[in-house]
Formats: structure tokens, sequence, C-alpha cells
């Protein structure tokens, strides 16, 4: 016994050696260590450190509402392309209509989300944000395995320069919900990770399924991976014509594919989202898309190189011309053909500026700049590396040396870390919502009175009913001598959908006609008497809370409403009486 | 004889790996997210995985001749995903989400088979 257990030990201590040793050289524990820190700085303080919290955490802006938005409603109902309940008007419009439509709205995270939520258990919300921000640590782990195609120290050393993406306007794309662009970029790295490797039997198939992905996650991706394809055959004409043929036959046998497996998506795109203007495509200069577009000034989300601050844009551009260098010192060397991912890299960066360009897409792109870029601080730590290994002959240490130097300073850099908190809405607000979800009836008209936080307006979706949002020309007309609300937005849950005949290959799309109609009907007046609900909010300003207050002490007073829920965020209040009996009990 | 041995051993180490991934993974959320239980860092963890690494690693696993390890542990992130979306999305039209959460058990067992085969065609 006591021999066996001898023998045991030696053989795991012999090989746990041998297993660190090996870990140490292929550099897989640096770069788990990193994507630790990475997940621990960035979704870790941003999320308190919890995966399960009591209300949206981290959503700082209204897109990231409205994509959880549509998890939430694929969850609720089951189905992708099943509008909510609450957008018909009775149970019989509901049976009626509700197998009539699709959706439009890119449908990866959210069919992802709703389905990791079913199994978690864990909330829609919590999942979603999470999720996304594991899609960016792999987007990194991603670009270290491209990166390593070349040089895997270069590869390493290019991680902490990704640390960057926690700061400034970059954490943004997270927290403002720029999401469904993050999970088109995720699918876009893997088709450029899948094509610089070797060539297999059925890569082609994988190439055309993560291009659907991308596509179907965020449609302007797929023209992204169709830019870097053209870089490649560009390379490999001039370098290694032989594979060029193969190459292109690889790619047309993919294209059948792409289509085939989302075509149906790609219609629905196209009869929808494309005749609505989201191709995004201009011919236009920089200023001129500023001047038309944005009247002038860009908008804060819009990220220029000098986010890097002024070493950092020398270190760039320094770094860039190094890789290059490096690039072609070994052009003929197999394992090189970084290249077009390079070019790749380069022209993105460039975008905006190149006349023909993406819009407001081309900016987007410059979010993941921390990633992209990082290739050039990779460059530069190398060159460290390259100089120092004549001095310190441990390559191990020096590794070790430079990769934690870098990462420490990286991380120094960037505090302080992204925000914590809940967002825009908190554990009160949300309290009030799961009253909202829990008491009232899914057909309920509900008035939510004016408060210029609910301009974000998708931090109200979550209510989950047919909403009226006063606004503020509303709030300013608003008076107890007349029951009538000007200018109420009238909320309609159903717009991420079309009708199935809309976006359908075979019959004419009305799809322009009814979101013309939608918009034109969009501001509604509409009297106090015809809601089920009337929902304030405390977070408001006082003048404005004083005025919102007093209206709905006069309908308390007037016995048209009662307070039905209240807590320290919002007070919810139901009417009693509708209609005739209504108007009468407000003139008395 | 020989063979079977092999591929025994070829099966039950890649299985290995895959199993310290996973652990890794774990380990990775639990220091992220150290406020929170192990009970739900388990099961927030294992879904994200079951979504997309673990199919993506059984359909990879059939190329393991033409894809390095690592790179197929990498790819089978987005693979694993895409094929789990793909399918998911199109039967959601039919069957409803509840029932679409078995589709990776699936995507598991099918590609074991194509394993098998392709085991049992080295064999012979």
């Amino acid at each position: 016994m006591s021999i066996t257990v001898i023998r045991t030990t030696k053989y795991l201590k012999r090989h746990s050696l041998v297993i660190k040793m090996k870990i140490i050289r292929n550099n897989s524990i640096f770069l788990l260590i990193f994507i630790t820190i990475f997940i621990f700085l960035g979704a870790g303080k941003a999320f308190d450190h919890q995966l399960n919290h009591p209300s949206p955490t981290g959503f700082m802006a209204s897109d990231a509402y409205t994509h959880n938005w549509v998890a939430q409603n694929t969850y609720d109902t089951g189905y992708i392309n099943q509008p909510p309940i609450y957008s018909f008007d009775n149970n019989q419009d509901y049976n009626q209509k509700v197998d009539d439509y699709k959706l439009f709205h890119p449908p990866i995270l959210p069919l992802l989300t709703a389905s990791m939520a079913r199994l978690s258990g864990s909330e829609v919300f919590d999942v979603n944000i999470t999720l996304v921000f594991l899609l960016i640590s792999l987007l990194i782990a991603l670009n270290y395995f491209i990166l390593a195609r070349f040089n895997s120290l270069l590869a390493l050393f290019s991680l902490p320069f990704t640390l960057l993406f926690l700061k400034g306007k970059f954490f943004i794309s997270l927290s403002w919900g720029w999401w469904d662009f993050i999970t088109g970029e995720f699918f876009l790295l893997a088709v450029i990770l899948l094509l610089l490797n070797e060539k297999f039997s059925f890569r082609y198939f994988f190439n055309a399924l993560l291009i659907t992905v991308a596509f179907m996650a965020h449609g302007v991706e797929a023209i992204y991976a169709a830019i870097f394809i053209s870089f490649y055959l560009i390379y490999i004409f001039l370098n290694k014509r032989k594979e060029l043929f193969p190459f292109i036959i690889e790619q047309l046998k993919s294209l059948p594919l792409v289509l085939l497996i989302g075509g149906y998506s790609i219609i629905i795109f196209l009869k929808t989202m494309g005749q609505m203007g989201y191709s995004h495509l201009r011919m236009m200069t920089h200023s001129q898309f500023l001047t038309k577009i944005y009247e002038g000034s860009a908008p804060n989300f819009f990220i220029y190189f000098n986010e890097f601050g002024i070493y950092f844009k020398i270190l760039i551009i320094i770094g860039i011309l190094i890789f290059g260098y490096l690039l072609f010192k070994k052009k003929n060397n197999p394992n090189s053909n970084l290249f077009p991912y390079y070019l790749f890299v380069v022209f993105m960066s460039l975008s905006p500026y190149l006349y023909i360009m993406a819009g407001e897409r081309g900016f987007q792109w410059r979010f993941l700049w921390p990633v992209y870029l990082s290739l050039a601080f990779g460059s530069i730590c190398l060159v460290i590396y390259l100089v120092l290994k004549k001095i310190i002959q441990n390559r191990t240490l020096l590794k070790t040396i430079i990769f934690s130097a870098g990462t420490i300073t990286l991380i120094v850099m960037v505090l302080p870390l992204p925000f914590s908190g809940a967002g825009l809405i908190d554990a009160v607000d949300y309290e009030s919502y799961k009253w909202v979800h829990e008491n009232t009836e899914p057909f309920s008209d509900i008035l939510v009175l004016f408060s210029p936080i609910n301009d974000q307006i998708s931090r109200l979706y979550l209510l989950k009913r047919d909403l009226f949002i006063s606004t503020s020309e509303n709030w300013q007309l608003m008076n107890t001598d007349n029951s009538l609300l000007i200018n109420l937005k009238d909320d309609w849950r159903r717009d991420f959908f079309c009708k199935k005949s809309d976006c359908s290959l075979f019959q004419e799309s009305h799809f322009m006609e009814s979101e013309r109609r939608q918009r034109d009907n969009y501001f509604k007046n509409i009297s106090i008497c015809s809601f089920d609900y009337i929902y304030v909010t405390f977070k408001n300003q006082q003048e404005i809370h004083n005025k919102n207050a007093g209206y709905l002490n006069y309908l308390i007073s007037k016995n048209i409403t009662q307070p039905v829920f209240n807590n320290a965020g919002a007070v919810i209040t139901k009417n009693i009486v509708k209609g005739e009996e209504c108007e009468n009990r407000f003139r008395d | 004889m020989r063979i079977d041995l092999e591929i025994k051993k070829e099966v039950q180490e890649e299985l290995k790996y895959l199993l310290i991934i996973v652990l890794i993974i774990l380990i990775m959320l639990k220091i992220a997210f150290y406020k929170e239980s192990v009970m739900d860092i388990i099961k927030f963890g294992l879904s994200f995985l079951y979504f997309s690494l673990i199919p993506g690693y059984f359909i990879l696993f059939n190329f393991r001749k033409n894809i390095s390890r690592n790179l197929r542990f990498i790819l089978a992130f987005p693979i694993g995903m895409a094929i789990y979306i793909i399918i998911a999305y199109y039967l959601n039209i039919f069957i409803d989400l509840k029932y679409l959460i078995f589709l990776p058990v699936i995507i598991i067992i099918v590609s074991a088979i194509f394993t098998y085969y392709q085991f049992k065609k080295l064999k012979k």
C-alpha cells in the first residue's frame, strides 16, 4: 500500500513538474492569468464581483435596455419571432395575429442569452451583459491566437494593451449597449483565425457558418469579413500564387452555404433594416459626413486617435511600423501570413477617412482598438525583449518580467476602473417593475408621467406593458383644467418585428409604409381617462416632481385614481373609473 | 488491440484536457465574481460552456488531425455557439426555446457518433 502511495507521489511530482514547464513555455498560463485579471477588473468591478443582481446592473444607456428587452421577450415568449402579448389589443387580437410576425433585430445574442438564462436560472439581464463581457474576453484570446501565428511572444506581450478597453470611451461599448457589434466582432475574429490557419477538408463549412453568424449578429461584420478575405486574396496572389486557386475555390464553396444557412435572415434584413438605411455605406469625406449627419460636431461616442494620449499615440505608430517591418523581414516564413490581418487593422482604423466609408459603423469598430492595436504594443515589447535577451540569459524570467511589467503599468493607467452600480434602473425601480408584472393585466395601458431620465426610453421597456410616456411638452401643458394629455409618446413594443408578408422574399413588402405610419402616429393626444395605471418615478428634478405630484393628488382627490404601489423609487396608481364617468369627475 | 488502446488513450487524454479547461474557467469566474456562491458560479459557468465550448469541442475533435489542440479549444467557443444558434434559430420557428436547450446534447451525441465511425474506419 505504502509503496504504491510513494510511487504515485513520485509519478505525480515528476509529471506535474513536466506539465508546469510545458505550460510556462507555451504561454497558456499567462493567457489564462491575463484573462482572469481582465474579467476581474472589468466585469468583476462593474458588476460588484457578483453574477446575480436585484436589478439590471451596468446598463448605462438606452441601447443596452433595447437589446436586453429582445432577449427578455425571447425568454418570456419562448420564441424569437413572437411579439409580446402586451403589444396586442386583447386576447382575441393576440391569438389571431401572434404568429404573423418575424423578428428583424439581430437574433444571435438574444437567443443565446435567453437559452443561457433558461438553463442557469439567472435573470436575463444578468446573463446578457455578463455574456457580452465574456465574448470580449474570448475576443482577446482569439486575437492572441491570431498574433501567435506569427510570434507567440509578440502575442503574449500584446495582451496588456487590451486592458485599455476598460478605460474611457472604449468601455461604453459594453455599458451603453453596443452588444450586437461585440458579438459580431467575436465571430469575425473567429473567421480570421480560421482562415489564417492550415486549410483542412471542411474548413469552407466552418467559414460559411461563422460568416453567417457574424452577419446575423451584426450585419456589417460580414462585410468586414469580406474585406479581410479580399486582403488575404491579394496577399496570396502576391506571395503564394499556388494557394490562390484553392483559396478561391474554398470561398466559392462557402458562398452558397452562406446564402443557404443565412438566406432567411438576409431576406429579413434586406426587407427591413436594409430599407430603413441601416447599411450606413456612405461616399463622402469625414468632414462632409460630420456636417451632413451630425451638424458639424462629432457625437460623444465617436473615438478618435486622441483617446490614447500623446505617448500612446507615438507608441502605437512606432509599434505598427515595427510590426510591419517584422512581417516584411519574415515574409518567406510560412507562418508569417499575418500581412492580411495587419492590412485589415490599418485599413479599418483609417476607414472613417477613406471616402467610401461605413459612417457611424466605422467609428463603432474603434471601440475595439485596444484589442486590434495591441499588436503595436506587443511589437515594441518584443523589441525590448530581444535587446534584453543579450543581458538576461533566463528567457522565461525575462518573458515573465516584461509581461508582468506591461500588465502592471497598464492596470495603473486604466485606473480608476469602470464604474460600478446599478445604472439607469436600480433595485427600487425594478421592484416597481416587478409589481407591474405580477399585479396588472397584460393588456393594461400605463401612463408614465414625465421625467428627463425617461428620455432613455428603453429603460421603461422592462415594464412589459403598453406604455404612453409623457414628454417635456406634455408636462408643460398638463393641467387640471383639461383631461386631455397632449403629445404623449406611444411606445409600441412590436417595433422590432415585421409582418411575415412584409419580410418575405415572395410577397410585396409594405414595411416602410407601416414604419412611416407608426412614426406619424408616435405622438398622441389622449385623455387621462383612457389609462389603467399611472406610473410616476421619483427620480426627478424638484420642479417636475412637484407638478407631477400635484397632478396625481388632484386625480386622487377626484376619486379617479388610487395608489396601489409605493416605494422609494416610484408610485403607481390605478384608475378606478374610465370614460365618461371619469371625465365628469375630472371636470367637477 | 493496439489501435483500440491508442484510441482509448487519445479519447481519455482529450476528455481530461476538456475537464481541466472547464475547471480552469470555473475557477477564473469564481475569482472574478468572488462574492457569488460556488453553486451560482457553476450554474452560470457550465451553462455558458454548454452552449459554446463543449459542443464546439466535440465537433472539432473530428478535425484533430488538422487543427492543433489549443486552436481547437479556442475555436470551439465560436463554432459551438454558431452551430447551436443557427439550428436553434430555425427550429425556434416551430419549437419552444425551453425544449431547444437540449440541442447541445444532440450536437454532442451526433459529433461523438461521427468520431466513433472515424475510429472504426481507422481500425479497419
